[in-house]
């Protein structure tokens, strides 16, 4: 067979082109929606792979390398597919004097992973946190779906982490 | 007058500078030491090597106040009033610091960098900071990787200056590189399969304070101490870009920007960067040849200048007439000794210009303010970058020339259709590509009864020439180019001419019996500027450093003379 070039498929859907594009009349220039356009596709795709980051230069005029820059300067947005939900524990000062970095490790023993990755069955991402900002909470975790935990010790946190498995809450229950 | 106090010293700030403290301190003649800023490119202030102490001066009272804390110089506004200290306890103890932070990660392999001996964080360790490491945690380890075919980066070296970033955004406007994650974890990279890709490229090796990108085209190949550095101008096309041709054993290795705000800032092109090889081709021609017959006999020159004349002088007296042919890669200098050698041999003589190559269009990159910056940007006055479609250095010179000593510029295509009725041609060639004449404009020269070429390379008219000599080429003759916006522009020889051959001009003064050889070129320059009207402006044969506008007066530029540390480090050679 001959090979013949196909056209690149596009990821970004038209809806989620158009969303992109309705907030450039917001901004001074369509490089500044990087930053929501990344927020964007996040939401969509629960992460942000190079083809995406491709999509959105193309549309915002400026180079794919401009889009990496910013999408790299955030450790908020991930290559591959998170969980079905995300969990930062956190190991700032206030929770790691309070154990969090013992209860990091715990939770990522119990579920056979390490910081930033992703169990087995896609259900749960553990990662760790610099500062969550709820140090009364200490030691604290958040949710990506917005559920607070903490203070935690081991039980708590083997409850919250049996939560979370459940599956993301949606935005008005919480 | 705005009057500026450095380390207790009062200068006046030139009329419409718009420095920051760098500038205006080397203005001054002292140095603040920075890696990150660059003159036209914007500030961001990361590297913080330049931090001084800054302070006012009250008009009114003559108090100083000082601001409590160290600032980056390239951020600071020089201004009246504005107080600088440059060289206090502060200061120095600081820049120790900062060298050491930048230092943390370094693999210290200065023995198989390149950059060693023209290094920025080899000098500034030597002058600012410590001689000791006293870092004992693991070290980051930083991947080396390609981001063009020609550029390699050593990410382990970087210190994360961002120069790199900002000029492919700033200038070539094409953004290829970005900083990818931050702090500890940064790096500089390319998007996947986008690699740096644009006709500036090469420019990111040069203004790399340290050995992170490298030119793979040199790489390994010499140790930067053992190059000579001539000023040359590029003659890859008409823009005239000032370059640093270094060379060293007889080679040309490679081919480095020189400032000049007037005509290429701080870049050069990749193809005039890597035209430095036609220097070293073989295909040079080694020597003097006669046709005897079909085959070409290499002879010295004075067997060959003395066959030359005697042929040439018969056939004048026989009234023959002559048709010569200047090529748009000859210096000033080399044309007009051409042209006047040839006026000199008798009065029915014609001359017009070789073919003046061109391709494509002329490429201006031309940056702003705005454009692709993404820092402070109220010290840099953009200048555009043509890269010129007219791939010849000094058509403008040649038909100066022309112009004196013949009916203006006749083009090639018109003198190829008069060779009938000149039985003897006579060609000045210089370009450094083989191939600059085609088959059946070859084909139409050798129709003359006598066809002697002066040439650089071996190319299809040598093939066929009655009296072929070998001359100087481009990076072995000294002298001047007209460029596109007539800035008269000198070049430095770099090597000496190869063995058995002669830089034209001496050639010249040989076969005309006119003058003793070795020929200064800035002699030749002075006569032409005596007789030919374009040239009036040139004084004595000299040309002044950033060149000499032969039209009208340039616009004075504050900073003109303001050569980037880390684009041409200056080494000492050993
Ligand atoms: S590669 Fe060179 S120019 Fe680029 S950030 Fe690193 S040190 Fe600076
Ligand atoms: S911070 Fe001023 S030169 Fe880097």
């Amino acid at each position: 067979m001959t090979p013949t070039t196909l056209p690149t498929p596009r990821m970004i859907p038209d809806s989620l082109r158009q969303k992109i594009e309705s907030y450039v009349p917001r901004y001074p220039n369509k490089k500044a929606v990087t930053l929501p356009a990344l927020h964007m596709v996040h939401s969509h795709f629960r992460c942000v792979p190079y083809q995406a980051m491709k999509e959105i230069a193309e549309i915002l005029e400026i180079t794919p390398a401009e889009v990496a820059d910013t999408m790299s300067f955030y450790g908020f947005f991930p290559q591959a597919p998170l969980g079905d939900v995300r969990v930062w524990i956190c190991r700032s000062i206030s929770c790691m004097l309070r154990g969090g970095d013992e209860l990091l490790e715990h939770a990522c023993k119990n579920l056979n992973i390490e910081p930033g990755q992703t169990t087995a069955d896609g259900k749960l991402t553990v990662e760790f946190a610099e500062c969550l900002g709820i140090c009364d909470h200490a030691p604290a975790a958040l949710s990506d779906d917005g559920r607070v935990f903490g203070p935690l010790d081991e039980s708590s946190l083997q409850k919250m982490l049996d939560d979370l498995r459940k599956g993301p809450i949606p935005l008005e229950e919480l | 007058m705005a009057t500026i106090i450095i380390d207790g010293q009062s200068f006046e700030l030139p009329e419409g500078a718009k420095f920051n403290a760098i500038q205006a301190a080397k203005h001054f003649g002292i140095d603040i030491p920075y890696y990150c800023w660059h003159p036209a490119l914007s500030v961001v202030a990361n590297c913080r090597m330049c931090e001084i102490e800054v302070g006012t001066k009250d008009p009114a009272t003559g108090e100083i106040k000082m601001l409590p804390r160290l600032v980056p110089g390239c951020q600071t506004p020089a201004r009246d009033g504005t107080v600088l200290v440059t060289e206090s306890a502060k200061v120095l103890e600081h820049r120790k610091n900062i060298m050491e932070l930048l230092l943390i990660n370094h693999p210290l392999d200065c023995p198989v960098c390149d950059q060693a001996g023209e290094c920025g964080l080899q000098d500034y360790s030597y002058e600012h900071g410590r001689a000791a490491h006293r870092f004992v945690e693991e070290r980051n380890v930083k991947p080396k990787k390609e981001v063009s075919d020609l550029i390699v980066l050593n990410q382990d070296r970087c210190i994360m200056c961002t120069r790199c970033v900002r000029f492919t955004r700033e200038i070539p406007g094409t953004a290829e590189l970005h900083v990818m994650r931050r702090g500890d974890h940064g790096e500089i990279a390319i998007f996947p399969d986008q690699p740096v890709d644009n006709p500036l490229a090469g420019n990111v090796v040069d203004l790399c304070p340290v050995g992170a990108l490298l030119d793979k085209d040199f790489l390994h190949n010499q140790r930067v101490w053992f190059l000579s550095k001539h000023d040359g101008v590029c003659t890859g096309c008409s823009t005239g870009c000032n370059i640093s041709v270094e060379e060293n054993a007889g080679k040309v290795w490679r081919h480095k920007p020189r400032h000049n705000p007037y005509v290429n800032d701080y870049w050069i092109c990749d193809e005039g960067r890597y035209g430095y090889k036609a220097a070293n081709s073989p295909t040079l021609l080694g020597g003097n040849y006669v046709l005897e017959g079909k085959d070409h006999h290499g002879v010295p020159t004075d067997r060959f200048v003395k066959r030359l004349n005697e042929t040439l002088t018969t056939r004048i007296l026989d009234k023959q007439s002559v048709l010569g042919i200047l090529s748009p890669y000859l210096s000033v200098e080399e044309a007009f000794a051409a042209a006047q050698w040839l006026a000199s041999l008798t009065n029915r003589v014609e001359l017009a210009l070789g073919p003046v190559p061109v391709r494509g269009e002329d490429l201006t990159f031309a940056p702003d303010k705005t454009k692709g910056r993404s820092g402070d940007t109220s010290f840099i006055v953009p200048r555009p970058f043509t890269i010129s479609a007219e791939k010849a250095p000094n058509r403008a010179g040649v038909e100066m020339m022309l112009d004196h000593f013949g009916k203006g510029a006749v083009p090639f295509e018109k003198a190829l259709e008069s060779v009938a009725s000149h039985p003897i041609v006579i060609v000045f060639g210089g370009s450094p590509d083989e191939s600059w004449i085609e088959a059946d404009q070859v084909a139409a020269l050798r129709k003359a009864e006598v066809l002697v070429l002066f040439d650089t390379t071996i190319n299809p008219l040598a093939d066929v020439a009655d009296f072929v000599a070998g001359i100087a080429s481009f990076a072995e003759k000294s002298g001047t180019y007209v460029n596109r916006d007539r800035r008269l522009q000198r070049f430095e020889a770099a090597l000496p001419p190869r063995e058995g051959v002669w830089p034209l001009l001496d050639l010249i003064a040989i076969v005309s019996g006119d003058g003793k050889a070795p020929i200064r070129s800035q002699e030749i320059l002075k006569a032409a500027a005596r007789v030919v009207p374009g040239l009036a402006k040139v004084e004595d044969g000299l040309v002044p450093e950033l060149g000499l506008n032969l039209d009208s007066k340039d616009q004075p530029i504050p900073d003109a003379g303001f050569q980037d540390d880390w684009t041409l480090a200056n080494v000492s050679t050993v």
